[in-house]
């Protein structure tokens, strides 16, 4: 099964808080091919980000299996889990996350540096991705400088700069105005279906799920429906 | 882009705060610029005599007369190859804020006690040959725009002629240099015979009786002999090694190693804790994103090495600017300083010692937000347990 891009096999996340154990998800299974498009919904507190957490590597499980393209990665190091994202995660958070002291191609430069790209080669890169959100012109400014859906679409120039196979977003249309999300949309449809990116959203709206391929509902650590949209 | 410039604008974020930071390294590393530049001039000359120079005075005070004729019964001793005498004059140019570092002595005799002394030939036969005549040090010649003949007029704060007048009239024989030892090119030298026959009490004495033995090795020898041959009198020596002399006129001042030690001590725990506490506070606030870094791919030996740079490069930029400070001040000070600690300049000794301190103190008050950064968890870090 190596065309998937995950497989959870009988994951478990527990945590402990106040001497009281939290149990996010037991037994989870889960498969989602390459060039997926899955969003995850739920309710507040009922595991989606802690999913996307383990999905990236960012979170540890308890118990089960994580694998990658048919290789496990909830056995790697800090170091390993560091170079893996370089290589293969985009990430999209809700509030952008851009530096505000590096101007927006910089902002896009930065997975860039973890690589052996010179400097032409790097700048090369950061245009065709500011080209691809529709920001070639706005290369110069700061976060400040930008809208919210300007700023979001930046933070997609980076997630993709570095050409990974799977985008994670986490809530990417929480923090704006229906024009600016469904752009954004847009654009993760367009890597999806044009690029082949492999593409999971964690996300409370309806309409940002309906971009999806399918439609994970997760309730108390457990998926209870799964909706096939295409 | 790169990662020094990533360094570079993290430091820059906020301007005022490390503005106020980097002055307050700059204050730092004045201090260590200026002070150990004074340490080292101070001690260079208590440390520059000759092995086999050594100096007999009171052995109540050294302030305190001894006769004259010591100068020759020393000479006298079997071991001893050249021998002078001097007084402290207490002279004064113009001004008694202008005070001389002076003394009366024999030239013949002072001449072949500090043979390192450089003067030419014809300036050494005209101090010989006047009475009035003066040697002085190059310091003290350019301070005060003098050169060789002319005419000076010298006050003393101790001594009295005869007419009740504190001021006698010099010639200037010769302007000299000491290679060996610089802080001696801070001292005018006026001839004893003058000094005896002008004044009008404290004649036939004087402070000291300064000489070189044929070998060090017979300086202890030399040492028991004199003082065992003025026991008992009324005018007992102690006599020692010129350094050994210095050394203990210098502590008279004050253990002034100790002093500049504790002060710079002082100095550099405020500065690690101001900037210490303040890089804690720079790096904290970024904890999102370095959170963001990491989950970019950045590893934690990665966000570790940046803050460590950005407080090296904080440290060092401050060292560099104090020491340019501390070097300009030293400079345009120069001839205020020359009286008390002649020769005195930020050396290269001084640079490469603040430059290493830079780099602990960089080390010191990155290293604690840098271990953070090394161990913050992505999910602490963007809030998402």
């Amino acid at each position: 099964m190596t065309d998937c891009a995950f497989q959870l096999r009988h994951v478990s996340k527990r945590f402990t808080k106040a001497k009281e154990t939290i149990t996010i998800f037991e037994g989870l299974d889960l498969d989602i091919p390459a060039e997926d498009y899955v969003a995850i919904m739920g309710p507040s507190g009922s595991g989606k980000t802690t999913l996307l957490n383990v999905l990236g590597g960012i979170d540890q499980v308890t118990d089960g299996e994580v694998l990658f393209n048919g290789q496990r990665v909830d056995t790697l190091s800090e170091s390993q889990l560091a170079r893996w994202r370089a290589n293969n995660i985009g990430f999209i958070f809700q509030f952008y996350n851009l530096m505000p002291v590096l101007t927006a191609a910089q902002n896009v430069e930065l997975p860039l540096l973890l690589t052996s790209f010179n400097t032409a080669e790097r700048r090369r890169r950061v245009e065709i991705a500011l080209s691809l959100v529709n920001l070639s012109e706005r290369s110069g400014h700061y976060p400040r400088e930008l809208s919210g859906g300007q700023q979001q679409r930046v933070a997609i120039a980076r997630a993709i700069v570095s050409d990974p196979q799977v985008l994670l977003c986490d809530e990417p249309t929480g923090d704006l105005d229906r024009s600016s999300a469904d752009e954004v949309l847009k654009i993760l449809k367009l890597l999806n279906e044009e690029h082949g990116k492999t593409i999971i959203v964690v996300t409370h709206d309806p309409e940002a799920a309906a971009h999806a391929k399918r439609i994970l509902h997760l309730n108390k650590g457990v998926f209870v429906d799964r909706t096939v949209l295409t | 882009m790169n990662q020094a410039l990533l360094v570079a604008k993290n430091l820059g974020r906020r301007k005022l705060r490390t503005g106020l930071m980097l002055l307050a390294l700059l204050i730092a590393f004045f201090l260590y610029g200026c002070l150990e530049s004074f340490d080292r001039a101070f001690y260079a000359s208590q440390n520059s005599a000759a092995d086999n120079r050594l100096v007999s005075v009171n052995k109540v005070n050294f302030t305190l007369p001894l006769p004259i004729s010591y100068g020759a019964q020393i000479g006298l001793v079997p071991g001893v190859s050249a021998v002078s005498y001097q007084s402290w004059f207490g002279g004064y140019y113009q001004d008694p804020r202008q005070f001389l570092i002076m003394f009366a002595s024999d030239p013949a005799g002072y001449l072949a006690v500090y043979p390192n002394l450089q003067v030419t030939p014809a300036e050494r036969t005209a101090w010989l040959a006047d009475r009035t005549g003066l040697l002085v040090g190059r310091t003290v010649a350019t301070k005060y725009h003098w050169h060789v003949g002319d005419h000076v007029p010298i006050s003393s704060n101790i001594y009295t002629r005869a007419k009740g007048s504190h001021t006698w009239d010099f010639t200037i024989s010769g302007i000299y240099s000491f290679p060996t030892d610089p802080a001696r090119e801070g001292q005018v030298i006026m001839r004893h015979d003058y000094f005896d026959e002008t004044v009008t009490f404290g004649r036939d004495t004087i402070n000291m009786v300064m000489f070189t033995t044929k070998s060090a090795a017979l300086n202890e020898a030399v040492i028991k002999r004199i003082d065992t041959q003025f026991a008992n009198s009324p005018y007992e020596t102690t006599t020692d090694t010129a350094a050994a002399f210095n050394r203990a006129f210098a502590s008279q001042l004050g253990n002034i190693a100790l002093i500049i030690r504790l002060v710079l001590i002082s100095a550099f725990a405020a500065i690690l804790l101001i900037v210490g506490n303040t890089m804690v506070m720079a790096v904290r606030e970024r904890t999102r994103e370095i959170g963001v870094l990491k989950t970019l791919g950045f590893s934690g030996t990665a966000i570790m090495m940046q803050i460590l740079a950005e407080s090296m490069l904080l440290s060092v930029t401050g060292a560099l600017l104090g020491l340019a400070v501390a070097g300009l001040l030293i400079t345009g000070l120069k001839d205020v300083i020359a009286g008390f600690a002649p020769g005195m300049h930020l050396a290269w000794q001084e640079v490469v010692g603040a430059l290493g301190w830079a780099v602990v103190l960089g080390l010191a008050t990155g290293g604690l937000p840098a271990w953070s950064g090394l161990k913050l968890r992505i999910a602490t870090a963007l809030g998402r347990i």
